[in-house]
């Protein structure tokens, strides 16, 4: 059986093919790639498989390019005839080229060469490899996230108008009717839960509720069937439904059918009226299907201030953004000024969608991009040096066939051939990197991003990174021709250390220094982020989240319309879920650490002067069923915990946490006193008779909200019909799965739990992209490394072969071999330190530029540099050590005799 | 392509390797892959580019000709080409392995006046 990874590899031969000529491709290309996997399928072993790789890239350069050659020597000759002939074998017309035959020659006498040199051959190719791939793969997604436009018509004049602070229907309809620049405007709600029943085990699914107008905006036409109209957003309307591509193939099998058919939606028969496609689904991925506002949410089109809405809006051509945001400014302010209270602060900034969906993927995609450009940096250097050394050590062996009678034009063919040979040989694999690369940078470690299916291989930087390495290869490689027209053969052949040496040792130690700068460069961003990384994780969330399972459960309001049979679902699963084995505390509350969704409210004091209407302070209601703060493992710093007096009696009762008291009372005891939501009409005052601990809220960095723990069964909202089970047990907490839907489906069967997660892993989850950039820096830094530990061992070991005569006579009249060493070791540790010098410089100028990514270290951090600056001295000092002892073992007798 | 057999000997070892395998009957690619590394004791791996180049050189050649695409039998899978060997290739086969065979009994005779004359000494 063919698995993924080997189609996926398929693929990728596919690809390569492109060394064919188009005719041959053509012909035989479905054949090759059959062959290719047949042959694929027959490795077992990662070693292999590599051998695999290793043969089917010498095949493709070789026989690819000996292919394109002598279809282009023979369409140069003679045309169609020519080709066949050349096919055949036969002999091009009378005289056979020269060049064709020299060149092939070349080639031949090149890949001998760079046989015989495995080493030189292999870090070659790979650098190369690396500056293509590596680049590409991330230009790649920035380009596929960041500078793509979205898939809609004429994306470019799409707006999104809200600022964080959410706004509502009415302000939409009036926006609508005032603005001249907006072509349309649309509202919608952010992820919005359904329950779908039926003949399946019920399930929550993600949707979203839409004005009508919302298409118009995006000009987003369905797949199949159509979208609402005006006409059906109306509040009482019967219940009509647009599909995301992907539910139509995840719950209908992508059965054409579909439109016209009816679900149960939270109890609410619904007709699908059509597909949309995946672009549709730009806002938040992941949403199953979309309803009209009016319908799905039905207090939406009337309250002001009700939130939880989003609006975009399409320019009309030739609007600049300029123009539309000083008048959605105007617009947004004068209805603030009608409205003053619900309205308050509500101004619209109108910023490109695109803009928008970033967000501060910018960041973060950008450093990494200037990251592994600097990769590229290191890559050509590393090149520049490798051939450098080689052209300059093969010095001896050029003169010497001068002399014999070589013309210096065989010569440089000759070196042209082998850096081609290997730039060809980089060429390909860098695009194997780039395309396995793109892959896996998107799928895998970039799941937290909005528009990974966006990416894909860009051609255009695959080019460049291509051109670029494989120019710096070729440039130097033709060196050694150069250098050789130059120099006397005589001289060369009579000194071996000559003068000329003195200015290319210096050229050597320039790229060394800039290599290592460049290393530090890297070193310090990954330093800088692993160190944030820890930092983060070192942070206490204020709660205990180690074995703790949380599931979020919605109730359909069809079948829980009063708040008694809410009540009685929530405590009643909780309190069976005490009961159960294996697990120790379990209890349910609306808006946990790391998960979305929370409900904030005005909040007044008893016995307070009433503040200025529209300002009183918010804080978020986390409304409670049974002991949470043991189930979560939250301190009470002050007071008590609810208790079930608390439930049974009627004083209503509070606990706030100690960001409230730090802002509401800074130094007055809590304990007693009588706080209020504004909400109700007349004020139902509840007593504090705790002070919690704070928790951190959405992520690590941030500081918890003011908030007020409520007991759920004390609530006077109907809406509230939402929340979260939390269970605390002492065995593995994901086990506890099936207790829980167990639990919830003996109370009611047709009831689905949602979003299963630890807290550890929701707590984990919430540092993935710190713990991303983290990688794919220190990756990044340690291939510079790496390539700067092999440009400095790469002089060094020059050097010295180069001064073996010298070292001969010296070691001969006596030198320690001590100094030896430390003549050799310094020269490496000088340059590098040089090279750290450099570093700091740069460092110290961009780390700046990070800033909004670091916590809890400085971008100066200490421990950063010397860590760097101590890797780098170690990777001087290991490149030095080989050829320092190759210098002490040097045998004057023999050395001077070779003379 | 009319060629006259001797002028395509002495073949290359890999197109003799590919046209002993044919004599069998009609292969595809990689079963002329798997079964020219059996006879030669998995000496000979042929990658793609050069067994599509040499089996397009000697189709030229009008060594071989390739059939319609149809899928393997024992393989549940894609439609393949596949090649088998025609009577100019039959005749250049049978030329070149008489002319090895001349060659190897050549080198014996030789191997062994070599022996006796060391043995006279």
């Amino acid at each position: 059986m063919i698995g993924a990874a080997d189609r996926r590899a398929a693929r990728v031969y596919q690809w390569l093919l492109l060394t064919y000529p188009a005719g041959f491709r053509r012909r035989y290309g479905r054949d090759m790639v059959q062959l290719f996997q047949d042959r694929l399928a027959e490795t077992r072993t990662l070693g292999e498989r590599m051998a695999h790789w290793g043969r089917t890239m010498w095949d493709l350069v070789s026989e690819g390019l000996s292919e394109r050659w002598l279809v282009l020597r023979a369409r140069a000759a003679d045309g169609k005839d020519a080709i066949r002939q050349a096919w055949a074998g036969e002999p091009l017309g009378q005289t056979p080229d020269p060049l064709w035959r020299r060149t092939i020659g070349d080639m031949r006498y090149a890949a001998r060469t760079l046989r015989k040199k495995p080493a030189f051959t292999v870090i070659a190719v790979l650098t190369l490899a690396l500056g293509i791939g590596a680049n590409t793969a991330m230009f790649s997604v920035v380009n596929g996230v960041l500078l793509e436009p979205l898939p809609f018509p004429e994306s470019d004049r799409l707006v999104f108008l809200t600022n964080d602070i959410a706004i509502s229907v009415p302000d939409v309809v009036e926006w609508r009717k005032e603005s001249k620049t907006l072509e349309h405007i649309g509202a919608g709600t952010r992820a919005w839960d359904f329950d779908i029943t039926g003949d399946r085990p019920p399930e929550r699914i993600v949707g979203s509720t839409l004005e009508a107008q919302y298409f118009d905006v995006l000009q987003a036409r369905p797949l199949l069937g159509r979208v609402f109209t005006k006409e059906e957003d109306q509040v009482g309307g019967a219940w009509v439904a647009v599909i995301s591509e992907a539910f139509w193939q995840r719950w209908f099998g992508g059965d054409s059918a579909v439109v016209g058919r009816t679900i149960i939606l939270s109890d609410n028969p619904t007709t699908i009226i059509g597909v949309m496609p995946h672009a549709f689904d730009y806002l938040e991925r992941g949403v199953d299907l979309w309803v009209p506002i009016a319908v799905g949410t039905p207090w939406a089109p009337t309250q002001r201030g009700s939130g939880h809405l989003h609006a975009i809006g399409r320019l009309k051509p030739g609007v600049s953004l300029e123009t539309a945001r000083t008048e959605m400014e105007t617009i947004t302010t004068a209805i603030e000024e009608t409205h003053p209270r619900p309205n308050a602060g509500i101004i619209s900034h109108p910023i490109p969608l695109l803009e928008y969906l970033n967000g501060d993927q910018r960041l973060v995609l950008f450093t990494l991009l200037g990251a592994v450009g600097m990769v590229l940096l290191v890559a050509c250097v590393n090149i520049a040096n490798l051939f450098l050394v080689k052209a300059a050590a093969r010095q001896g062996e050029i003169a010497v066939r001068l002399a014999i009678g070589a013309t210096r034009i065989t010569i440089v063919r000759q070196a042209v051939a082998e850096s081609a040979l290997v730039a060809a040989m980089g060429a390909v694999a860098g695009l194997v990197l780039a395309l396995v690369g793109t892959s896996t940078l998107g799928s895998l470690v970039f799941e937290g991003l909005w528009r990974a299916g966006a990416i894909a291989v860009d051609l255009r930087v695959l080019a460049f990174t291509a051109l670029v390495t494989v120019g710096v290869a070729l440039f130097f490689g033709l060196l050694p021709g150069w250098w050789s027209a130059r120099t006397d053969p005589a001289s060369v052949v009579h000194e071996s250390s000559s003068r000329a040496t003195g200015t290319r040792h210096r050229l050597f130690g320039t790229l060394v220094v800039a290599e290592v700068a460049l290393s530090f460069l890297l070193l310090i961003g990954a330093g800088l982020m692993l160190r944030s990384l820890r930092a983060l994780e070192r942070v206490d969330p204020g709660f205990d989240a180690a074995n703790v399972l949380t599931s979020d459960i919605s109730l359909p309001p069809a079948r829980y319309g009063d708040a008694e049979n809410q009540t009685e679902f929530f405590t009643s699963v909780v309190e069976r879920l005490n009961l159960m084995p294996g697990i120790e505390t379990a209890a349910s509350v609306i808006g946990p650490p790391f998960k979305a969704g929370y409900i904030g409210h005005s909040v007044i004091f008893e016995g307070r002067e009433p503040v200025t209407e529209g300002e009183e302070p918010g804080a978020r209601n986390r409304p409670v069923v049974g002991d949470y703060f043991r189930a979560m493992g939250i301190p009470i710093v002050q007071g008590r915990a609810f208790s079930e007096e608390d439930e049974a009696g009627s004083g209503l009762v509070a606990i706030v946490n100690e960001r409230f008291v730090h802002e509401y009372w800074p130094d007055q005891d809590p304990v007693g006193t009588r706080i209020a939501w504004l909400v109700d009409r007349s004020p139902r005052w509840m007593t504090v008779v705790g002070v919690a601990k704070d928790v951190k809220t959405y992520d690590l960095r941030g500081d918890d909200s003011r908030a007020v723990y409520t007991l759920y069964t004390q609530r006077s909202a109907v809406w509230q019909r939402f929340g979260s089970l939390i269970v605390r047990s002492p065995l593995a907490p994901a086990a506890l799965t099936e207790s829980v839907r167990q639990a919830v489906n003996d109370i009611d069967p047709l009831l689905p739990i949602a979003n299963v997660a630890t807290m550890a892993d929701l707590k984990r989850g919430s540092l993935a992209r710190e713990r991303f950039v983290a990688r794919l820096l220190g990756l990044f830094a340690a291939v510079a490394l790496l390539m700067a530990l092999q440009g400095v061992y790469g002089v060094l070991a020059f050097a010295v072969e180069q001064r073996k005569r010298e070292i001969g006579i010296r070691m001969a009249l006596g030198a320690q071999p001590g100094h030896l060493v430390r003549s050799v070791v310094g020269r490496g540790v000088g340059l590098a330190g040089i090279g750290v010098l450099f570093g700091v410089v740069g460092a110290v100028a961009l780390s700046r530029l990070i800033v909004g990514l670091l916590y809890g270290v400085s971008a100066s951090d200490p421990v950063s540099y010397l860590g760097a600056a101590g890797s780098i001295a170690l990777i001087a000092l290991a490149a030095s050590a080989l050829p320092a002892l190759r210098a002490t073992m040097a045998d004057p007798v023999r050395v001077l005799k070779a003379e | 392509m009319s060629q006259n057999s001797d002028e395509l000997i002495p073949l290359k070892p890999l197109v003799f390797h590919i046209l002993l395998v044919l004599v069998g009957g009609e292969r595809h690619g990689y079963s002329i892959v798997k079964e020219v590394a059996a006879q030669t004791d998995g000496q000979l791996k042929i990658e793609p580019g050069n067994l599509y180049r040499t089996l397009r050189t000697i189709a030229a050649q009008g060594l071989i000709v390739e059939s319609a695409n149809r899928p393997d039998p024992d393989r549940d899978d894609e439609r393949r080409r596949y090649f088998r060997v025609t009577p100019l290739g039959n005749e250049v086969l049978r030329a070149e392995a008489l002319r090895m065979e001349r060659l190897s009994l050549s080198a014996k005779a030789e191997f062994e006046a070599a022996g006796s004359r060391r043995g006279e000494r």
